[in-house]
C-alpha cells in the first residue's frame, strides 16, 4: 500500500489531483444528492422562472420552469453516475467474461466470442444506441443495457490480450498442475493478474458513457423528462441561450469537467497500476494460489 | 497485396450480411407483436386495431418469420429500403438526397482534422517542454467536450453574439455558394474538434517513435536538412497509425453527425435519423441504420487497405 502511495506521488501532476477531486466530488454529490440540494429538482413555479446566477435561494438561476437550477446540477450528476456505473460494469462484466473465455480456452470459443466484438464494433455506437431506443424506447435501463454492449467489446479485446499473454505463465500451469478447477484458474489466479488494464479501461468507459448517455439526453431520446439530466438541461437551455446563457453553460461544464476527469483518471491509472516501474512487488498472487 | 484485398472484402462483405441480419432480428426478437411495439413502446398504451394492421401490412409482418427475412435482404440488396411509415415515401430516395450532405460535414470535418491535427502533433512532439504540456491539455479537453456542447457554444459564441456565421440551415451550393459555405462551416467545425485532438495526439506519439529510429540518425549524420529529415523521413513513418485512426474515427464522426446536424438545422440523413426515431418510423431509422452501418464497414476496408499501400513493411510481410 505505501509502495502504491508512493507510485501515486511519482507519477503524479497537479491535474491529476484535480482530476481526482472532481470525481471524488461529483460521485459524492450524486449519493447525496437529496442532502446537498437545496430545492426539489423538479418542482416548478413558474412565478419565478429564468432568474439568473446569483438570485437570492438560487444560487445559478432558475429555468423556463422556475425549477432550481443548481439542484436539477446536483440531481443530474446522479443520474449521470448511476447511467455511468451501471453501463460500465455491465460492460465490464460481461466483456471481461467474452475475453477470458476466448484468450483461455482459444479455437472455437475464440472464434464465437471475438468474432462477436466485431460484429458490435461494426455499427457506429450512437447509430446502434438510436436503432435500440426506436425499438425499446427510451429510459435509464435501456441506456444502461444498450451502452453496456457497446462498451463490451473494448473490455474483451483487453482481456483477450493479457489473458493470451499469462495463460503459459508459470503460476497459471502451477495452479494447474495442482488440480485447480479452470473457474477457479480464471477468477483468482488469472483474473487478479490482469486487473490493471480493466481497471484503467473501467475509468475510460466511464467517461465514455457519460458521453454518450447525455448526447442521447440531449437530442431527447436518452434520459426521460423531468427527470434531470445534463445532456437533457443543455438541450433545454439551448433555448434560451441569447438571454439566459448560464443554463446551458452549468450544466455544460459539468459535463466536461466530468468526463475530462475520468479520462485524466484513466490516464493516470495507467501509471499508477504498471506493474513494471513497481518499485517491489512481491509475487503474493502467485504465492498464495500455489499454496491453495 | 491482391490476396489481402480480396481476404478483407470477402470478411467485410460477411460482416455486412451479419449486420443486416441483426438489424432485421432487433425488431422481430422483441417477444410480443412488433407491430404493436412500434406503436406504442415498451410498456406504452393500447395502438388502435387499425393502425396495428397497417403497420403490420406495411412490414409484411403477416408472413412467416422466413419469407419476410428473404423480401428484406433482397429488398437492401436491390436498393430498396422500404418506405416511411409517416408520409409512404420510399427510404432510398431520402437516402439518396440526403446522405451527400452529411458525408459533406464529415468530409470537410477530416480535411480540417488533418490540416491542424498533424501540424499540432508534430509541434508538440518536436518542441516538448511547455508547448507540449499546453497542446496535450488543449487536446484531451477536446476529446472530452461533447460534440453537442461545442455545437451550442459555437452557435452562442459566433451566432447569437458575434453575427458572422447564421446559427444554422441550408442553402444548396449551385444556388448559394456562399451562403452554403458559411452554414458548413461551424458544424463542420463543431465536429472537427474530437478528430483534431485524437489526429493530434496520435501524430505527437508516433513522431516520438519515429524520431529515435536508426534510420532518422542516419538520415541526419549524412548530412540532410533538418527540416528534410522531418518530412521524408520522420513523418512519412508516423503516417500510417495517423491514418488508421482517422479512418476509425469516420465512424465516430458519421455518429456525432446526429448531434450536430440536429444543433444547425442541417438537413442531412443524421438529423432524419433523430426526427425518424422521435416519431418511431421504423423503416427509415431501419434504413439509414443499413446505410450507416455499411458505409462504416466500408470505411474499415479502405483503412485496411490503405494501411498495407502507404507501408511498404505491410506490403511485402
Amino acid at each position: 500500500m505505501k509502495a502504491f502511495l508512493k507510485r501515486i506521488h511519482a507519477h503524479s501532476t497537479p491535474l491529476r489531483y484535480a482530476a481526482v477531486a472532481v470525481v471524488f466530488i461529483v460521485i459524492a454529490v450524486a449519493i447525496l444528492a437529496p442532502l446537498v440540494a437545496p430545492h426539489d429538482p423538479i418542482a416548478q413555479n413558474v412565478a419565478n422562472k429564468l432568474r439568473p446566477v446569483g438570485t437570492p435561494g438560487h444560487l445559478l438561476g432558475t429555468d423556463q420552469f422556475g425549477r432550481d437550477s443548481l439542484s436539477r446540477l446536483i440531481y443530474g450528476a446522479r443520474i449521470e453516475i448511476v447511467v455511468a456505473v451501471g453501463a460500465t460494469v455491465f460492460a465490464c462484466i460481461f466483456g471481461t467474461f467474452l475475453g477470458l473465455m476466448g484468450g483461455y480456452f482459444g479455437r472455437l470459443v475464440e472464434t464465437v466470442t471475438m468474432r462477436l466484438t466485431d460484429v458490435i464494433l461494426a455499427f457506429p455506437p450512437i447509430i446502434l444506441a438510436l436503432l435500440i431506443v426506436t425499438i425499446y424506447g427510451s429510459g435509464v435501463m435501456t441506456l444502461i443495457v444498450v451502452m453496456g454492449l457497446l462498451f463490451a467489446p473494448n473490455f474483451a479485446r483487453i482481456t483477450y490480450g493479457q489473458v493470451v499473454g499469462v495463460k503459459h505463465a508459470e503460476y497459471v500451469e502451477a495452479a494447474k498442475a495442482i488440480g485447480a478447477p479452470t473457474p477457479r484458474i480464471l477468477l483468482r489466479t488469472v483474473l487478479p493478474n490482469i486487473m490493471s488494464p480493466i481497471a484503467v479501461q473501467m475509468s475510460l468507459t466511464l467517461a465514455s458513457t457519460i458521453l454518450l448517455e447525455s448526447g442521447l439526453s440531449f437530442l431527447g431520446l436518452g434520459v426521460v423528462p423531468p427527470t434531470a439530466s445534463w445532456g437533457l438541461m443543455v438541450a433545454e437551455g439551448q433555448r434560451f441561450m441569447a438571454s439566459n446563457p448560464d443554463l446551458l453553460l452549468a450544466p455544460a461544464i459539468a459535463v466536461v469537467a466530468t468526463i475530462l476527469s475520468f479520462s485524466i483518471l484513466g490516464d493516470a491509472l495507467r501509471d499508477w497500476l504498471d506493474p513494471r516501474s513497481r518499485t517491489s512487488r512481491p509475487r503474493t498472487a502467485a504465492l498464495t494460489e500455489v499454496r491453495a | 497485396m491482391l490476396r489481402f484485398i480480396v481476404k478483407r472484402c470477402l470478411l467485410g462483405m460477411l460482416l455486412a450480411f451479419i449486420v443486416l441480419t441483426l438489424i432485421f432480428l432487433s425488431l422481430h426478437l422483441v417477444p410480443g407483436d412488433p407491430a404493436e411495439i412500434i406503436l406504442t413502446g415498451e410498456g406504452g398504451g393500447a395502438a388502435s386495431p387499425e393502425a396495428l394492421a397497417k403497420v403490420r401490412a406495411q412490414l409484411g409482418l403477416d408472413q412467416s418469420l422466413w419469407n419476410q427475412y428473404v423480401n428484406y435482404l433482397s429488398g437492401v440488396l436491390s436498393g430498396d429500403l422500404g418506405s416511411s411509415f409517416r408520409d409512404n415515401s420510399p427510404v432510398t430516395q431520402a437516402v439518396a438526397e440526403r446522405l451527400p450532405r452529411t458525408l459533406e460535414l464529415v468530409a470537410v470535418a477530416v480535411l480540417l482534422a488533418l490540416v491542424v491535427g498533424i501540424p499540432l502533433g508534430s509541434l508538440a512532439a518536436k518542441r516538448g517542454g511547455v508547448i507540449d504540456a499546453t497542446i496535450n491539455l488543449v487536446t484531451s479537453t477536446g476529446i472530452s467536450v461533447p460534440v453537442y456542447v461545442i455545437g451550442t457554444v459555437l452557435v452562442l459564441v459566433f451566432s447569437l453574439k458575434l453575427g458572422w456565421f447564421p446559427a444554422g440551415g441550408f442553402r444548396a451550393a449551385e444556388t448559394d455558394f456562399g451562403g452554403h459555405l458559411q452554414r458548413v462551416l461551424l458544424p463542420a467545425v463543431a465536429l472537427s474538434f474530437g478528430i483534431i485532438s485524437v489526429v493530434s495526439r496520435m501524430t505527437r506519439s508516433a513522431v516520438l517513435e519515429v524520431i529515435s529510429q536508426d534510420y532518422v540518425r542516419t538520415a541526419k549524420a549524412i548530412g540532410l536538412s533538418r527540416p528534410v529529415v522531418f518530412r521524408k523521413h520522420v513523418l512519412r513513418g508516423s503516417l500510417n497509425p495517423v491514418v488508421t485512426v482517422v479512418g476509425l474515427q469516420v465512424g465516430t464522426l458519421l455518429g456525432s453527425t446526429v448531434l450536430v446536424e440536429r444543433i444547425f438545422n442541417w438537413p442531412g440523413l443524421s438529423g432524419l435519423l433523430v426526427e425518424a426515431v422521435l416519431q418511431r418510423d421504423y423503416p427509415v431509422v431501419q434504413g439509414i441504420v443499413i446505410v450507416i452501418s455499411v458505409i462504416f464497414i466500408l470505411i474499415n476496408i479502405i483503412v485496411d487497405i490503405s494501411y498495407g499501400l502507404l507501408d511498404p513493411r505491410v506490403r511485402t510481410s
